[in-house]
C-alpha cells in the first residue's frame, strides 16, 4: 500500500487561544513495499503525520491517500475505521497497551476488534508470538509476568495479528537492549520483505542507515527532505545544522576518504566497509 | 568508595538474582557496570542505597556499612538517577524538585534560594526553574534530577540506567555532563548501563552476566574480547569491530577503541603505498 | 497547563491573587455559612455589595464567572419554578390556572437564587485566584492542630501535591493508550454497552498498572533522597501573613458579625 499526503495541515486546539500548527502544507508520497525512516526533532511533526496514517487525527485541510481510502476533514469517522486494521501503528512503549490476562487474549484483541472470527484469531496469535520470538508457551501466561523486552514483543504481535498492510512505528527500539534492538529490527525487515511497507521514526542514524531504504526529514512541521538514505547521509553540513549525527559507518568511511581513499559513501555494513578498505590497501 | 562483598539477591525462592558479587568503586573513578537486559545490573544500585536488601553480603559505602540503622546515613552519601525521567520528578516545577532533597535534610530555608540557582545554573536550567515536567524534554529531566542529587552534596552518583529511555540527543547531554562532574569535581561515578561507547570511555568496567561478574578492569582490556560482548547480547564498540575484521584479512592495525586513531593508522597504510 | 487543567486558576497579581490562601479557605468557609442566614434583603444586599468587591479585586473576567454558572443554570431554573410553584407562606399574589403564587414562595426563590449565584461566584474567585498547591500548603497549615492528634496532615499534603503534579501527566498518559487501543479497533465513541465497557476495560488497566509502577519508583526515589515520613522537614514555600490579610479578616468579621446580627432581629 502507498500513502501519499496532499497540501496536509494539521492545527492542534483550533479555534481555540493555544491553536497550535504541528503540519504545515505536507506533500509525500512513500512508496509501497519501502522501509521508510522518518527522523526530525521532537516537536518537528513526525508523531502528528504517524498519527494521520491510521486516521487517529484527520487533517485540517489537505487530503491522506492509502490505497482506496481517502482522508479528509469531510470524512466520516466511521468509514475510516477499518484503515485502522490496514495501517497498523505501534507507538513508542508498547508494552504499556498491554491489559488482558493472557497473552493469547491480549494479541488476538486487535483482530477480534476488526470482526475476525475467535479460531482465525487465535491461529494468527500463535503465528504472530512465533515470529516474534517468543513460543507457544507465553499464549497462556499473563503478559504482566514478562520482562519489559518481552512485553515488548507480545504488544508488537498483537499489531502484527491484524495482518496489516503498512506498518507504522515510533522509535520501536527505545529502551531496549542492543540484541533486543537489532531483534525487532530484523523483524521489521522480515516484514518489509514480504511485500509490506514500513514507516518507522528513529532518532538512530546507525539504524536507518542498516535497515531503511528511505528517510523523510522533519522540521518545524514541514518535510525537508524525501530521499534514499545513502543520498541523505551525503549531506553533512544540513545534517550538522540539525544536530543529527551521521552514522558512525558514514562517518569513518567519511573521515578515510577525505585522506586519500575512495570507499562508497553508501555502503551500510560491516562486510561490505572491510571488503573495500582491504581491497584499497592491497592495491 | 564503594565495597561490596558477596552479595547475594534473590527475587524468588531458590533463582538467585545476584549471586555472590564483590567489587569496589575507586573514590574520583568512572566504573560502569555492563550486562544486557536482565543480567541483574539494576539490582545492585537498588542494593547498594538499601531499597532492597541483600540475602547475603556486605556493603560499606564511604566507610559506613549499610544496616537498617545506617540506611539514611547511607543516602546521604549516595545520590541515585534512575532510568524514568518522569518517576523521579517529584516537584510540581523544577525548583521545587531541587528543594525537595533540601528539605528532607532539613536545610534551613534561608540557604535554599542560593542552593537551588547554584545547582539548576551547573545542569544548564537556570532559565527553566519555572517550568513544570510535562515542558520539559527527557533530558531536561534528568539533568533537574542531577542538580537535586549534587543540592545534597553526595560523595557517590550512581547512574541506573539514567540515559536508556533519553534520545540521542538526551543522552549526549546526560554523558557529557556526568563526565564534566567526574573530571572537573572529582565526583565518583558508578554507571549501570548496556550503552558500550560509554563503557569504553570509562575508567573501570565491570561486566555482569546473570548475577555473576564475569570480568572487570580497564576498557580495552574488558571489552577486547569482542566474541564475548556479542554473545552476552552487547555492541561491540565500532573501532574494535572495524580493526578486528581488518586484523583477520592480515591488515596490520592495533586494535583500538578510538575511531580517530584507527583513522590515522589506515591513512598511514595507505599513504606508504 | 497543571493549573488550566483544573480549570480553574487564572495567573495574576491582584489583591485576591496575593491573600494568604489560610484566610481565603477560612473566609470563605465562614461566607459559606453566613450566606444561609435569613438577614432578609438588607443583608443579602450587603453580601452582594461584599461579593461584586471581592471579584472586583480578583481582575477575574465576569465572563469567567457567568461560565461557572452555566452548568447549574437549569438546576437554578428548576428550582425557581419548583419553589414558586410548591411554597404557600404568605398570600397570593399571582394566579395562573390551576397554579397559585404566593408571596413567600418569591422571596423564598429570590433568596435561594441570590444563594447560589454568591456561592458560586466567591468559590469560583477564591480557586481562580489561589494556586492549587498554594490552596494545598494553605489547607496543610490550617490542619495543624489535627497533627496534635496524630492526624498525619503533612503526609496527606505531600501525596495530595503530588496527586497534582501528576495530573498532567496521567492525563496525557490517558491520552496515549486511547490511541495505542484505537490503533487496535478500539471505538471509544460508538458501540454496544458491551463494547463501550470492553473499551473501558482495555483504557483503565493500563492505566492503573502504570500508575503502580510509577507509585513505586516515585517511593524509590523519594526515599533515596532521604525523605522519611513523619520526619521533621524544612520547606522551601512558606506562607507569611501581611497587613492586607488582617485588614481582609477584619472586613470579613464585620461583614459576617452583621448579618448574624441582622438576622437575630
Amino acid at each position: 500500500m502507498s500513502i501519499t499526503f496532499e497540501n496536509v495541515e494539521y492545527i492542534y486546539g483550533e479555534e481555540t487561544p493555544i491553536a497550535y500548527q504541528a503540519l504545515k502544507g505536507v506533500n509525500l508520497h512513500v512508496e509501497k513495499g519501502s522501509f521508510t525512516a522518518l527522523i526530525g526533532h521532537t516537536g518537528s511533526g513526525k508523531s502528528t503525520l504517524i498519527q494521520h496514517i491510521n486516521a487517529l487525527l484527520i487533517p485540517s485541510s489537505g487530503k491522506v491517500t492509502i490505497e482506496d481510502f481517502e482522508i479528509t476533514r469531510t470524512k466520516k469517522p466511521q468509514l475510516l475505521k477499518p484503515l485502522r486494521k490496514k495501517a497498523g501503528l505501534v507507538f513508542q512503549f508498547p508494552e504499556y497497551q498491554l491489559f488482558e490476562e493472557t497473552i493469547e487474549k491480549d494479541i488476538t484483541f486487535g483482530p477480534r476488534n476488526f470482526g475476525v472470527s475467535e479460531e482465525e484469531a487465535k491461529q494468527k496469535a500463535r503465528e504472530c508470538l512465533l515470529r516474534v520470538g517468543l513460543d507457544e508457551s507465553y499464549l497462556e501466561r499473563s503478559p504482566f509476568e514478562l520482562s519489559g523486552g518481552q512485553k515488548r514483543r507480545v504488544a508488537i504481535a498483537g499489531i502484527l495479528a491484524m495482518d496489516p498492510d503498512i506498518l507504522v512505528l515510533d522509535e520501536p527500539t527505545a529502551g531496549l537492549d542492543p540484541q533486543g534492538a537489532k531483534d525487532m529490527l530484523d523483524l521489521f525487515k522480515d516484514f518489509q520483505k514480504s511485500g509490506k511497507t514500513v514507516i518507522m521514526v528513529s532518532h538512530d542514524m546507525n539504524h536507518v542507515l542498516k535497515y531503511c531504504d528511505h528517510v523523510i526529514v522533519m522540521n518545524k512541521g514541514q518535510v525537508e527532505k524525501h530521499c534514499r538514505v545513502e543520498d541523505l547521509f551525503k549531506e553533512r553540513d544540513y545534517l550538522q545544522q540539525l544536530s543529527i549525527d551521521l552514522p558512525l559507518m558514514t562517518d569513518f568511511i567519511d573521515k578515510l576518504n577525505k585522506n586519500g581513499f575512495h570507499i562508497d559513501h553508501a555502503i551500510n555494513n560491516m562486510d561490505d566497509l572491510i571488503k573495500e578498505i582491504g581491497g584499497e590497501l592491497h592495491e | 568508595m564503594l565495597h561490596v562483598e558477596n552479595l547475594c539477591f534473590e527475587y524468588d525462592e531458590g533463582l538467585k538474582t545476584i549471586d555472590h558479587i564483590s567489587f569496589h568503586v575507586e573514590k574520583g573513578s568512572y566504573t560502569t557496570i555492563l550486562g544486557h537486559n536482565g543480567s541483574g545490573k539494576s539490582t545492585i544500585a537498588k542494593l547498594v542505597i538499601g531499597l532492597l536488601a541483600a540475602s547475603q553480603g556486605h556493603i560499606e559505602v564511604g566507610g559506613i556499612p549499610l544496616s537498617v540503622e545506617t540506611l539514611n546515613d547511607v543516602r546521604k552519601q549516595v545520590g541515585i538517577v534512575f532510568q524514568n525521567p518522569d518517576n523521579q520528578f517529584i516537584g510540581s516545577t523544577v525548583r521545587d524538585d531541587i528543594a525537595f532533597g533540601l528539605e528532607n535534610l532539613c536545610v534551613p530555608h534561608d540557604e535554599m534560594e542560593g542552593i537551588i540557582q547554584e545547582y539548576a545554573k551547573k545542569v544548564n536550567m537556570l532559565d527553566f526553574l519555572d517550568h513544570e515536567p510535562t515542558k520539559l524534554s527527557g533530558g531536561q529531566k534528568q539533568r533537574v534530577a542531577i542538580a537535586g542529587i549534587l543540592a545534597m552534596n553526595p560523595h557517590l552518583i550512581i547512574l541506573d540506567e539514567a540515559t536508556s529511555m533519553l534520545d540521542p540527543k538526551g543522552r549526549k547531554e546526560i554523558n557529557e555532563l556526568v563526565r564534566s562532574l567526574n573530571q572537573k569535581n572529582h565526583m565518583t561515578i558508578l554507571s549501570i548501563t548496556h550503552d558500550i561507547e560509554e563503557a569504553a570511555k570509562s575508567d573501570h568496567v565491570i561486566l555482569l552476566e546473570k548475577g555473576h561478574i564475569i570480568d572487570e578492569g580497564a576498557p580495552e582490556n574488558v571489552l577486547s574480547d569482542t566474541k564475548r560482548i556479542r554473545d552476552l547480547g552487547l555492541d561491540v564498540p565500532f573501532a574494535y569491530q572495524v580493526s578486528e575484521e581488518l586484523i583477520k584479512r592480515g591488515i596490520p592495525v592495533e586494535k583500538t577503541l578510538d575511531t580517530e586513531k584507527l583513522v590515522k593508522a589506515l591513512c598511514q597504510l595507505h599513504s606508504k603505498m | 497547563m497543571n493549573d488550566i487543567i483544573f480549570g480553574q486558576y487564572l495567573p495574576g497579581n491582584s489583591i485576591m491573587h496575593r491573600l494568604d490562601p489560610r484566610l481565603k479557605i477560612v473566609g470563605l468557609l465562614v461566607l459559606l455559612i453566613t450566606i444561609f442566614f435569613d438577614a432578609g434583603f438588607l443583608g443579602y444586599g450587603i453580601l452582594a455589595l461584599l461579593a461584586i468587591g471581592i471579584v472586583a479585586c480578583s481582575s477575574i473576567p465576569l465572563k469567567r464567572i457567568m461560565k461557572a454558572m452555566k452548568p447549574i443554570f437549569f438546576m437554578i431554573l428548576f428550582l425557581a419554578v419548583f419553589n414558586l410553584l410548591l411554597i404557600q407562606t404568605g398570600h397570593v399574589i399571582f394566579r395562573f390556572w390551576i397554579f397559585k403564587i404566593y408571596s413567600g414562595a418569591v422571596t423564598q426563590t429570590v433568596y435561594i437564587i441570590i444563594r447560589l449565584i454568591l456561592i458560586i461566584t466567591l468559590t469560583t474567585t477564591l480557586t481562580a485566584t489561589t494556586k492549587p498547591l498554594d490552596l494545598t500548603l494553605g489547607l496543610e497549615h490550617l490542619m495543624k492542630p489535627l497533627h496534635k492528634i496524630g492526624f498525619p496532615t503533612h503526609e496527606v499534603a505531600m501525596m495530595i501535591s503530588i496527586a497534582l503534579r501528576f495530573i498532567p501527566t496521567l492525563l496525557e498518559e490517558t491520552q496515549r493508550i486511547m490511541k495505542a487501543q484505537a490503533s487496535r479497533g478500539v471505538d471509544f465513541q460508538e458501540g454496544s454497552l458491551k463494547d463501550k465497557i470492553g473499551a473501558i476495560i482495555s483504557l483503565i488497566i493500563p492505566l492503573f498498572i502504570s500508575a503502580f509502577q510509577r507509585a513505586e519508583d516515585l517511593a524509590n526515589a523519594m526515599e533515596s533522597r532521604n525523605y522519611i515520613p513523619g520526619a521533621l522537614r524544612t520547606r522551601y514555600h512558606q506562607l507569611s501573613w501581611k497587613g492586607r490579610d488582617t485588614i481582609a479578616a477584619l472586613i470579613l468579621c464585620t461583614v459576617s458579625m452583621g448579618i448574624f446580627a441582622l438576622s437575630l432581629l
